[in-house]
């Protein structure tokens, strides 16, 4: 070829629509092609690990909503349970039941988010309206749960900090009722839509063996085919009596491990949290929501560390403590920080569109990479 | 445009003492002057047709706040674009950043002049019409290339390399399937076109034969790929490029891109109607052989076309009529003062049916020569309006696709775009051409 081109330094982000938040990636193309996508991160640092080693215990808990603002209960809940299993609290069943309530229920929602910007990204704006009208609802449940309908604030070191009030657990069936359905309109909406799926499948394969090597956690572990999830293998919470099924990435729809079977991978979590919720709600005992027991909170000198399945995949917290009431250094290990790693291998040889439609697919939310 | 002077010229008689030349002057200028405003009217109605069509699709409700229905959010949106600063990148190349605007807004303009608006009614009707078309269609993706490289930045770039490559490769598909039109016309010229579909509904194009029915969507997917709409968008893709070519563009001149862009959706669908859906040609009826039976007013009552349509039009005025009482009861029942009411504010067009009685009254009362006004109504409504709001409907139809597709679809990538150009529009472009040639030569 006698025709040479230069290649050209294109700047994607930190203010681009389809960044998630604020990530900057810096890609060397060849036209449309990249050649190198190297992600910069750290515009939404906020110092999350040092605040907590300045701030008691149970002072942390509203920052830990701000660690992944789309699953603010999730982190609540990881959050709680590695300084109950340090201070050996006990916590009652029926707030138990609450947790893994309000857990799967964000997990709906954050995946309704991702499965909407997910099709906004490939182009499609309506989907993303819909799926934020059902959010919308969920919102106004958790707004009556405990008044907040972002950063809830709401699980407490022995329970959680409201009980339910009147009749949630009726309000809550009726919109599963709304929200089951919604799901197969969805699928007939995008996620059977033919170009939806020229676009994706195929796109961005991540194998078995390279989801190990980056230690990706979560729906982009399960959707590479590895069969993982921390709420049965390693049941936390009450998730050990409740019965549900793990999505597993097939090779169904071509490629196993591509942009849409994540998707997928989302769209069927959902109907699995549709089941625990359910589940949750027929068995709710009664009996108190908070162990009120230690008000002054102390940990022994110690590690530990402990990991919960977050709508993001795993959501780990290690937390060391020299006794006292703050923690002497608390690690926070998050499945997005793994996933953006692979985008440097995964993105070179795609094109700038294909690249938007892997970081949709793998649902990376900036505050979470950053922390 | 001689059509048009002659009619009016022979249906006037005022004009007549005018005299020819003055006549063939004002009304070309004033036809001009109807029809660019429309382009603006027109581009700033389909903003808010494609806003309430996305707040359908959206589960919202869309613009609803300046005016009836929100109809003039489009002025206020104007009005805030023409106060807003206008900014040039200091690293832009300040000419050609200013000038491709225009650019693309003289293509969009120019195309409206072989766009027909009744079957006298048309800018000029080039016997090369069709051609003429596919001409200016082409200034659109200079302006592009233009913005996206005076602006001195990498999207814009990234914008207007893929408007290039995409509006060059969709002109041959599009010709194509104009041409199978052409074929079967045995004319370039617009009207000619329509005119060769009078008869019914089964004379036109699209129904008649299974190579321009083919033709027609092909036709129709391409062009919407060279007005760069979804699922085609991809120069201006918002997700990857931001904005694409219009990146650095603010204040009216990102106005201009966008009445060019809607000005295109009308033009586009105004070709379909008239190559395909028989244009102006009005289904059951031939508006054509209305001419010489202008004045013989009974006899063409009489026919069961009209007769229907009659019914039609008090089908409707009933309609309307029980809608206003509704809302005149809610009114009275709540109380409410003349202008807040719901009477006029959802009602207005009755005002309108209102002064059209009161005219009507107004003749009969002065005793004013009855029958030479019903004569000069029947032509106009015959041969001007009826017509017109034919095509309108046809091509709004058409639009409400277009619309309803941006906001259904997701977008193509570049690689699959040039894919459905090249390996299936084209050759099925081909393929129609060539078996429309033995249709003919076979039925002929």
């Amino acid at each position: 070829m006698l025709l040479t081109t230069e290649t050209m330094v294109l700047n994607m982000g930190p203010h681009h629509p389809s960044t998630h938040g604020v990530l900057r990636f810096i890609l060397r193309t060849d036209g449309e092609v990249i050649h190198l996508c190297r992600p910069d991160i750290g515009y939404l640092h906020r110092g999350l690990e040092k605040i907590a080693e300045q701030l008691p215990y149970a002072h942390f808990m509203p920052y830990t909503d701000r660690l992944d603002y789309l699953a603010a209960m999730n982190c609540n809940l990881g959050y709680a349970i590695t300084v109950e299993q340090a201070a050996d609290i006990e916590v009652p069943p029926r707030a138990e039941y609450i947790r893994v309530l309000v857990a799967e229920l964000n997990r709906i929602i954050s995946h309704l988010i991702s499965v909407g910007t997910f099709a906004m990204d490939i182009g499609a704006v309506t989907p993303f309206t819909h799926t934020i009208r059902e959010r919308e609802w969920v919102n106004d449940l958790f707004e009556e749960l405990c008044g907040a309908r972002l950063t809830y604030n709401y699980i407490r070191f022995g329970g959680v900090v409201f009980d339910l009030p009147e009749g949630f657990l009726d309000r809550l069936s009726h919109f599963l009722d709304y929200f089951e359905p919604r799901l197969e309109q969805y699928n007939r909406f995008i996620s059977k839509n033919k170009i939806f799926k020229e676009r994706l499948v195929g796109v961005a394969v991540i194998s078995r063996q390279q989801a190990l090597d980056y230690a990706l956690v979560g729906p982009n572990l399960r959707a590479s085919g590895i069969d993982w999830d921390l709420r049965r293998d390693e049941p936390y919470s009450v998730y050990g009596d409740l019965e549900f099924d793990v999505p597993i990435g097939t090779s169904e729809f071509g490629v196993m491990g591509d942009c849409y079977t994540r998707y997928w991978i989302r769209i069927w979590e959902m109907e699995q949290s549709v089941r625990i919720l359910r589940q949750c709600i027929a068995k709710m005992p009664e009996g108190p929501y908070l162990n009120k027991s230690k008000r002054k909170l102390k940990v022994e000198p110690g590690e530990i560390y402990v990991r919960t399945e977050a709508p993001r995949g795993e959501l780990g917290f290690y937390l060391i403590s020299q006794g006292g009431i703050r923690p002497h250094r608390l690690k926070i290990r998050t499945g997005s920080f793994s996933a953006m790693s692979i985008v440097e291998e995964l993105g070179s040889g795609l094109m700038v569109a294909d690249l938007v439609a892997l970081i949709a697919s793998l649902d990376v939310v900036a505050p979470e990479v950053d922390r | 445009m001689e059509n048009l002077v002659n009619d009016l010229f022979g249906q006037f008689a005022f004009l007549q003492k005018l005299g020819y030349v003055p006549t063939a002057a004002v009304v070309m200028l004033t036809c001009g002057l109807i029809v660019l405003n429309f382009f603006g009217v027109m581009s700033g109605l389909y903003t808010f047709f494609e806003r309430k069509v996305a707040g359908w699709t959206n589960a919202r409700r869309g613009p609803n706040r300046v005016g009836p229905y929100g109809l003039v959010q489009f002025m206020a949106d104007g009005v805030k674009l023409i106060l807003k600063e206008d900014i040039i990148p200091a690293a832009a190349d300040r000419s050609i950043f200013k000038f491709a605007p225009y650019l693309l807004l003289l293509g969009t303009t120019l195309s409206f002049v072989v766009i027909p608006f009744g079957p006298k009614w048309i800018i000029g009707d080039l016997n090369v019409g069709v051609l003429y078309l596919l001409a200016t269609g082409s200034f659109t993706v200079i302006g592009l290339i233009m913005a996206g490289w005076a602006s001195n930045n990498k999207f814009a770039l990234l914008g207007g390399m893929r408007s290039a490559a995409q509006i060059v490769s969709y002109e041959i598909p599009n010709a194509l399937a104009i041409l199978v039109v052409v074929l079967m016309a045995g004319t370039m010229s617009m009207q000619g076109i329509i005119r060769a579909q009078a008869g019914g509904i089964h004379h036109w194009f699209i129904f008649s034969s299974p190579f321009s029915f083919l033709a027609f969507f092909i036709y129709f997917i391409s062009a919407i790929a060279e007005i760069n709409r979804v699922p085609f968008d991809i120069p201006e893709a918002e997700s990857e490029l931001v904005a694409g070519y219009n990146i650095e563009y603010s204040a009216m001149r990102f106005g201009v891109f966008f009445a060019a862009e809607f000005g295109n959706i009308y033009v586009i669908t105004a070709v379909a109607v008239t190559c395909f859906l028989g244009g102006w040609q009005v289904p059951f009826l031939d508006v054509g052989e209305l001419g010489p039976v202008g004045r013989s007013f009974g006899s063409f009552m009489a026919r069961p076309q009209v007769l229907m349509l009659l019914l039609l039009v008090a089908l409707a005025a009933t309609f309307l009529a029980w809608k206003a009482l509704r809302a005149f009861v809610w009114d009275v029942r709540r109380k409410r003062a003349f202008f807040g009411s719901r009477f006029v504010r959802f009602h207005s067009e009755l005002l309108v049916l209102g002064l059209v009685f009161a005219g009507g009254a107004l003749v009969l009362a002065l005793h004013l020569p009855l029958r030479a006004y019903l004569s000069t109504i029947y032509w106009a409504f015959f041969q001007y309006l009826l017509p017109f709001l034919v095509f309108f409907g046809k091509a709004m139809l058409l639009s409400f696709v277009v619309l309803w597709w941006r906001w259904t679809l997701p977008r193509l990538r570049v690689d699959q775009l040039m894919g459905v150009c090249w390996k299936y529009l084209t050759p099925m472009g081909f393929v129609c051409l060539v078996g429309q040639g033995f249709w003919m030569w076979l039925f002929s």
